[in-house]
């Protein structure tokens, strides 16, 4: 058996077949692109191998041989990319784009007049937003990102439509005319049409496609026109309009690298379609119209792991935290479901897109580490080494330490063995390094000073954790936290040390959990429109003295059946959109499954969830239904006093989904062992510092430790793709699930054995 | 993250206000390094005509400055404003935007404040009539005294320097100053 094999294979016994894989997904990182390969049933392995920004498909295409050889598949990687029939891609390429600001430009916009400085305005959060905390509150460093398209490429005409979709102003169609030419003359590859209120009666900003078209074919050129309702029919102007604006100028010409990636896999014999996962934990095909959703997408995968691994054991309750080379993402798994938001940010931009909520800050393995000269403080990240790791990689070409050269210091990361031995550490190097940098300005050991290193950024991992839990009212006690990401094993007992969560799981193939949930994402289509449906609850009507209605939660019945009917419409003209995308796809919408969907909230709150339709289409007694689902959903995120069905409810969005199920990778069973690992796990000792102490570790193979095994601190357990680090006092018990689970000190083992 | 030390001429364009929004915030949130300080007042130092130590710049044109061993103000014209401890503001030309028509002079109808809510004043140098400052406060507000720093503390505790001009007593004198000024003033019968 190869030594040093991350695998995770249903059936020990049948090691060495072949295997093909069906789903390949990709999470391209910001340091690392993780493979993760599933066969026809549902087995699995993973890969890891250097992202390579200055094309991606290199990286990709290695971690993919990473995952065969890894997965011991004994396949070429021709062989392997013939079989496939998906490729799931999640990553950078069109974020890159706005970072670097290498878009499609210059971009024309026409919106209502009065309304030309929305984009250049924003919305206040975006000052901010994405900022490292300390920086937040810091109002001097407070400055609103550049806007994508300058002021005078954005042209106002007259014409207004209210909210309920009335025309007040009709269109001053020599207004669009005149706003038509002028944009041409300044010479604008795409227009894009942003009017109030077009969700509500796209009328107007039909008419200006018209007119705009009309200019053009008699100027005798053509550029594209895009209308704002067509790619994010959602409530406020400014999320909408960035939506677009970022749609237009990083996803479309990101279509193009995207075909490459495709025909990189043609090109190799593969007939495989490559998807892409949408932010909100499905995927859909580089041809999507709106792929604006796709942008995001990085973080998402994790979470729909979570999710999954929730379902497995039965936990309702549950935090997903991926440590990355440059970031700490947070997500929450909240009654089984992962809450999504309605908005995000976007490199500060703040869209209106959906949005699987997961936080992150700037935190990660590569995060450098420096001395402020002059407050003598020691200052960890936020910005990092990515995939150059640190000073112990030699070629990396970093001259200041990270945490990762402090972990090699510290004995937890083994020189010779990282991503398996392709990458070469040098432990004097980030030892000399790190007392020339920490150490010595500090005055202090150089041990005690990477130590610091590693606490500094477990400590602001930690506090992040807790917020993120505490500010949804919860306490850590009710969770239980899933680690993973390359460093997150390396990292978790110091991260959740002091928070007592019900359990603390590090699956065995962490390294590519992400990628792991992106080949669980089923295809799906999800469309959004905002509604304004209220049905007023009986404090309304008490005020209005028509009598107190406590029984009818929901208000009379002749408001239920508009609002029945209201959303049957939406949810109709949604669903045909759906359809009319996965037959653009070359999906076969008879095989998919429809999941109409509502964002409600109480009338008048600002927090609205969203809930599932009990029937499609759906019925007045439905609709109270709905407003019970939402007052359970409700319940689970904050608490049963806070519920205000007397308010009413608030209907404010129709959302349709249609979902295509896929190959799933399914959890391997295997058979509970004996709890002492057996002899052959053992690869030796290393001494690892721990608090103050050099501690005499052992050492273990990953892929020799059985289910059923428990591993006493202090121990190291290496895996090529990760390490896994159980302290003092700590110890380790791995499931049949190929699950690790961390025991702190004063916990009972018994609580998790057996599982 | 930007590389520090910081040369001298990215100091001296964040000065002039030529760096863009980026770099500015790198800048700002980014690691100082101690010989900043000492740049800052190099750059200023060798923008003045006159001679007087710089000992901390109070904004684009006002200077704490070592004037024959006392802190005083001194505006980059050469104006002097007197001891540091008292207000500068005193010895300032006002002109009080306080009506409609004076707030309308530079705001849109409608885009300025109320007079009865909010007035403007602006400061003016004597000696050269630039603009220094301006406030926005109700009407009838105390004279606001922007910044009175303990030079001492500064120069000892944080820069490790001795002070370079006499160990004044770090006070408030502006009270004083009035109070001098309105005994000086004949007593008008009632």
């Amino acid at each position: 058996m190869g030594k040093g094999v991350l695998r995770i294979l249903a059936n020990r016994g049948d090691l060495m077949a072949k295997r093909f894989p069906e789903v390949f997904a990709i999470d391209t990182g910001g340091t690392m692109t993780d493979a993760f390969i599933v066969d026809k049933d549902g087995n699995f392995a993973v890969g890891k191998a250097l992202t390579t920004p200055e094309n991606e498909s290199i990286g990709i295409l290695n971690s993919l041989s990473d995952a065969i050889e890894e997965g011991q598949w004994e396949i070429s990687l021709e062989e392997a990319v013939s079989q496939l029939k998906t490729v799931v891609y999640t990553g950078t390429i069109m974020l890159n784009r706005i970072v670097g600001r290498e878009g499609l430009s210059p971009l024309g916009v026409i919106t209502t007049a009065g309304f030309e400085d929305v984009l250049r305005f924003g919305r206040g959060r975006q000052a901010w937003v994405e900022y490292p905390y300390s920086e937040r509150i810091h109002s001097a460093s407070h400055m609103f990102p550049e806007p994508i398209i300058p002021r005078e490429y954005v042209r106002g005409v007259r014409e207004r439509i209210l909210r309920s979709g009335w025309v007040m102003i009709p269109l001053y169609e020599k207004d669009v005319e005149e706003a038509t030419e002028f944009l041409l003359d300044k010479g604008v590859k795409a227009i894009i049409v942003c009017l109030l209120y077009s969700f509500a009666n796209p009328e107007h900003e039909l008419k200006v496609y018209e007119i705009a078209k009309e200019v053009m074919r008699k100027r005798g050129t053509e550029v594209p026109i895009v209308l704002s309702h067509k790619i994010n029919p959602v409530l406020g102007e400014t999320g909408r309009l960035n939506s677009v604006v970022l749609q237009v100028y990083a996803a479309e010409p990101s279509r193009a690298q995207l075909r490459m990636l495709r025909d990189k896999f043609r090109s190799l014999g593969s007939r495989a379609s490559i998807r892409l996962l949408t932010s909100y934990g499905t995927t859909v095909s580089p041809e999507h119209e709106r792929l604006i959703m796709t942008l995001t997408s990085g973080p998402t995968g994790g979470l729909i792991g979570t999710k999954f691994l929730g379902k497995t054991y039965g936990i309702d309750y549950l935090v997903g935290t991926d440590v990355g080379g440059t970031s700490f993402d947070v997500g929450l798994v909240v009654g089984g479901e992962y809450p999504i938001l309605p908005e995000t940010s976007i490199h500060r931009f703040i869209v209106n897109i959906p949005m699987i909520a997961v936080n992150s800050i700037g935190a990660g393995t590569g995060s450098y580490a420096r001395i402020d000269p002059v407050t003598q403080a020691l200052k960890v990240g936020p910005d990092s080494a990515g995939y150059r790791i640190g000073v112990s990689r030699e070629d990396g070409g970093v001259d200041t330490v990270t945490v990762n050269d402090a972990c090699v210091a510290l004995g937890y990361l083994n020189t010779e063995y990282f991503l398996g031995g392709k990458v070469k550490l040098n432990k004097k190097r980030a030892i000399d390094a790190l007392k020339e940098q920490i150490a010595k300005p500090l005055g202090i050991d150089v041990y005690d000073a990477a130590q610091g290193v590693v606490d500094y950024i477990c400590l602001e991992m930690r506090e992040y954790l807790r917020a993120a839990i505490v500010g949804l009212g919860f306490s850590p006690e009710n969770f239980h936290l899933l680690s993973y990401g390359g460093g997150g094993p390396v990292l978790v007992a110091k991260y959740c040390k002091g928070l007592s969560f019900q359990g603390i799981m590090v699956p065995s193939w962490a390294a590519a959990f992400s990628a792991f949930g992106a080949a669980m994402a089923d295809f799906g289509i999800r469309r959004d429109i905002s509604t304004e449906i209220v049905l007023p609850g009986w404090r309304f009507f008490d005020l209005l003295k028509v009598g107190p209605t406590p029984e009818l939660p929901v208000g009379p019945e002749e408001l239920r059946g508009f609002a029945a009917t209201t959303l049957n419409g939406e949810w109709e003209k949604l669903r045909g959109e759906v359809i009319e995308e996965m037959k653009a796809e070359g999906l076969d919408p008879e095989r998919a499954y429809f999941k109409p969907m509502a964002r409600i909230r109480y009338w008048g709150m600002l927090d609205d969830f969203e809930v599932e339709s009990p029937s499609f289409p759906i019925t007045p007694e439905g609709v109270n239904e709905l407003c019970k689902r939402f007052d359970e959903v409700f319940e689970r995120i904050y608490v049963r006093g806070a519920k205000s069905p007397e308010l009413g409810y608030e209907v404010t969005r129709a959302i349709m989904v249609g979902v295509y199920p896929t190959i799933k990778p399914k959890l391997p069973e295997f058979e509970l062992e004996k709890e002492e690992p057996e002899e052959s796990a053992y690869k030796g000792k290393r001494e690892m510092y721990w608090e103050g102490k050099w501690l005499e570790a052992d050492l273990l193979e990953m892929d020799l430790v059985k289910p059923g095994n428990v591993i006493e601190g202090p121990a190291i357990i290496e895996a090529p793709a990760t390490t896994y680090v159980i302290p003092p006092e700590y110890s380790t018990y791995l499931d049949r699930h190929k699950v690790f689970w961390l025991i702190p000190p004063g916990v009972s083992k018994s609580k998790y054995m057996g599982r | 993250m930007i590389s520090v030390p910081l040369d001298r001429k990215t100091i001296e364009d964040m000065i002039d206000g030529k760096l863009d929004k980026r770099e500015l915030y790198k800048i700002i949130a980014g690691r100082k390094d101690p010989e900043r300080f000492k740049m800052v007042i190099e750059i200023f130092q060798s923008r003045v005509k006159w001679k007087e130590k710089i000992l901390l710049p109070l904004s684009e044109h006002l200077f704490i400055v070592n004037k024959n061993g006392k802190p005083i103000v001194k505006c980059s014209c050469g104006y002097e404003f007197g001891d540091y401890r008292i207000n500068w503001k005193f010895k300032a030309r006002v002109f009080v935007r306080d009506t409609r028509e004076t707030i309308e002079e530079i705001y849109k109808k409608y885009m300025g404040s109320h007079p009865d809510w909010m007035e403007l004043r602006e400061y003016y140098c004597p000696g050269c009539y630039t603009l220094l400052e301006v406030e926005a406060v109700p009407p009838g507000y105390p004279v606001l005294f922007d910044f009175l720093p303990d030079l001492k503390t500064l120069y000892e505790d944080w820069l490790g320097e001795k002070l370079p001009c006499e160990d004044v007593k770090f006070e408030d004198k502006s009270i004083d100053y009035l109070k001098e000024e309105i005994m000086k003033k004949k007593p008008t019968k009632v």
